[in-house]
């Protein structure tokens, strides 16, 4: 699947630099555009924030289309991307610190329950935005995108110790944040 | 140990997303018997996959798409000029049906001439055993011009009329 979705984007890639097509070009930011707006989302955590971010990062992508070699994926090295263009965002904004506008889903839960998990996902999420960088980044492609040590280490610029240790560091974080909730909750 | 825990935290979107072949399930399930710290790590993703990300409505990404792909006819040179709007083109415009002008003037030169030149209006006279030429002659018809023909050419030759001012003679 991964691998027809690969040869999928190189066609459609080929076809828009060989053949100026640009309903190829159309049908590659269709694909990608809402994943690339969910990562700025998630590392920026502000909706407007992130539109800027993911307009950067797809028009950043499309001008430099000629680099892209095809050693990774087209969806790695646009995640590389996004995180740069995110990275330097946040830095000319000097972080700016957001509300964070997010609903919970409870599916199949009791009210009491899902009040609980809503807190704990609260303040998880606010540590999450609080995080540096690079370990907030290593969670958001580990977790949220599913990517592999060695494609997040791909799309991060470092090794897959160094994404390991940002990772870990990160859940750690989170973990001792939940462990915090819920003893509250126990007291 | 180390690697079979960095293999199954490989596994643990597609195990929380439920997208994983059942074996894989059984190997992430058994490391989780025995591992209380991916437990946690799985604790901690399970709650943040909970939360919901609020989205721009279809509006705001169709916009986006447009202004991707405009962006890209500035910015990938080649591609802006296979897919660059209608401009006036001089080629195209002016010199482009020159060809076509060309073949169509030399066609008209060429029957002119024939016209002209050629003989277009005569062609070949069976007489008898004899082939002739026509010979177009513009003359007004009277008898003094047929008698002078009878008498230079004999019987030796014939007279077409039709009723203008040219008589074709056929030797």
């Amino acid at each position: 699947m991964d691998e027809d979705s690969r040869v999928e984007d190189n066609r459609l890639i080929d076809s828009f630099l060989d053949g100026g097509d640009e309903t190829a070009l159309e049908e590659l930011v269709i694909k990608y555009r809402r994943e690339v707006y969910l990562v700025a989302y998630r590392m920026a955590g502000d909706m407007e924030e992130a539109k800027d971010i993911t307009q950067k990062a797809l028009i950043s992508a499309v001008a430099k289309l000629r680099d892209f070699k095809k050693k990774s994926s087209f969806k790695t090295w646009l995640y590389r991307i996004t995180v740069n263009a995110a990275l330097n965002h946040m830095r000319g904004n000097a972080y700016k610190t957001v509300e964070l506008c997010e609903t919970m889903k409870c599916e199949d839960e009791g009210v009491v329950s899902c009040l609980m998990k809503k807190e704990q996902a609260q303040s998880l999420k606010v540590l999450l935005t609080a995080l540096p960088p690079r370990q907030r980044l290593s969670v958001i492609l580990r977790v949220y995108e599913g990517l592999s040590l060695a494609e997040t280490a791909t799309v991060m610029g470092c090794s897959e110790g160094a994404v390991k240790s940002h990772y870990h560091s990160a859940i750690k974080k989170l973990k001792t944040a939940m462990a915090a909730t819920k003893t509250g909750k126990d007291l | 140990m180390k690697s079979t825990h960095d293999e199954i935290t490989d596994l643990l979107h597609g195990y929380l997303h439920g997208t994983l072949a059942e074996e894989k399930v059984a190997l992430v399930e058994a490391h989780l018997a025995g591992c209380d710290e991916c437990v946690w790590e799985f604790s901690v993703a399970a709650t943040l996959l909970k939360i919901e990300t609020p989205e721009p409505d279809d509006r705001y990404f169709n916009t986006l798409t447009n202004v991707v792909i405009n962006s890209a006819k500035v910015t990938v040179p080649n591609t802006a000029k296979a897919t660059a709007p209608n401009r006036f083109n001089l080629w195209k415009y002016l010199f482009r049906p020159i060809p076509v002008t060309a073949a169509a003037s030399l066609c008209l030169v060429i029957y002119l001439i024939a016209v002209n030149f050629g003989g277009f209006h005569s062609g070949q006279v069976q007489y008898g055993n004899k082939t002739a030429k026509n010979i177009m002659v513009d003359v007004s018809v009277s008898d003094d011009i047929m008698n002078s023909l009878e008498e230079e050419y004999g019987d030796d030759f014939s007279v077409g009329y039709d009723g203008g001012d040219d008589v074709a003679v056929a030797l």
